[in-house]
């Protein structure tokens, strides 16, 4: 739809324009919830943090699941130099990111003593807040694009580098980013009632694991991979749903 | 003592992220950005909760801007594995 956009002569990809967006607008509410909480210093260092950890995850899970492409093209991605940039700049699979961002905040909590479900509780509702602007992200690219589909609200690229052009695609971007953007509303009313609750990261990784799951079913770009008959991230989501529920049914370990 | 380690940690996240905010302005040079960015990031952070200090504040902030920058220019999510295995 529109990957890049030039501002003052600079070619911006879209794709990280509204992931720092979406990163500004999550740190703001997470401020916001973590008052009287949290101190706003450790909030913020923390979702540095969980960024870097999401920048790193997403790529390392990405790269993992291209491996063996990677491998059988190795000398063509040695040989020219543009391919090889390519592969940097692109790719970058959520359930990595999420994995990676928790565990640098957890790294974070454990190092500088902060208490972990008190953050976490704070930082879950931004977290689908950030990834609903990525998706919109995902629109502008016109990755992680859906199966072919001409019902309403299809959606047409004519000049994605990656989505399947003059084509009608289910608006799997869109979709994702409104239902993250429903999460974000449940979860925020949820942390403000039940505030430094461990069960707000449970409720997040219930919500969106089966929201993700069935999600899949209408994504097209199954390049990203398939093991007995379901991708790389429904396997994912099972497992988060497992966990999730295993974390609900946790005793608090102290009561403040 | 624990002054010291902390004030080098301060110098070198400053230092990182100017050179991260230099990269830029250099193209794929922008993929190192993001690295040096990180790392300046991290040790400001720690430089900051060690001996808070006005050189650990402005490495924390120069990495921050540059890791922003960098990641608008560089990070287009587009999976070129699809791509390239259209060429």
């Amino acid at each position: 739809m529109l990957p890049y956009i030039t501002f003052m002569g600079r070619t911006i990809a879209m794709y990280g324009l509204m992931v720092l967006i979406g990163v500004l607008a999550a740190t703001c509410v997470a401020v916001y919830l973590g008052k009287g909480i949290i101190k706003t210093e450790d909030i913020i260092f923390s979702i540095l943090f969980g960024t870097i950890g999401v920048i790193i995850g997403a790529k390392v899970l990405y790269l993992t699941i291209e491996a063996p492409w990677i491998i059988a093209h190795w000398d063509d991605l040695m040989n020219n130099k543009e391919l090889f940039m390519h592969l940097l700049t692109g790719g970058f699979i959520f359930y990595g990111g999420l994995i990676g961002g928790l565990l640098m905040v957890f790294i974070y909590c454990k190092k500088y003593h902060i208490p972990i479900f008190k953050l976490i509780s704070i930082i879950t509702p931004a977290i689908p807040l950030a990834h609903a602007f990525g998706r919109l992200g995902c629109l502008f690219a016109g990755c992680c694009y859906g199966i072919h589909y001409e019902g309403f609200g299809h959606i047409i690229f004519h000049n994605s580098p990656v989505a399947p052009n003059n084509i009608p695609l289910f608006p799997t971007q869109l979709s994702e980013s409104i239902l993250n953007f429903i999460v974000f509303i449940i979860l925020f009313i949820y942390a403000k009632k039940r505030k430094g609750s461990k069960n707000t990261l449970a409720l997040y990784l219930v919500l969106y694991s089966i929201m993700r799951f069935f999600m899949e079913f209408v994504r097209g770009d199954l390049i990203r991979g398939i093991y007995f008959g379901l991708s790389t991230s429904q396997w994912i989501s099972i497992l988060l749903l497992g966990f999730a529920l295993w974390l609900f049914f946790q005793k608090p370990k102290n009561a403040s | 003592m624990n002054q010291n380690p902390s004030n080098g940690k301060a110098i070198a996240s400053l230092v990182l992220g100017i050179i991260a905010f230099i990269c830029v302005f250099f193209g794929y040079g922008a993929l190192l950005g993001i690295i040096l960015a990180i790392i300046g990031l991290v040790l400001g952070i720690s430089a900051k909760k060690e001996a808070p200090s006005g050189m650990a504040t402005a490495g924390v902030v120069l990495s921050i801007i540059s890791l922003a920058l960098c990641a608008i220019s560089f990070i287009a999510c587009v999976a070129c594995v699809g791509m390239l295995a259209s060429l």
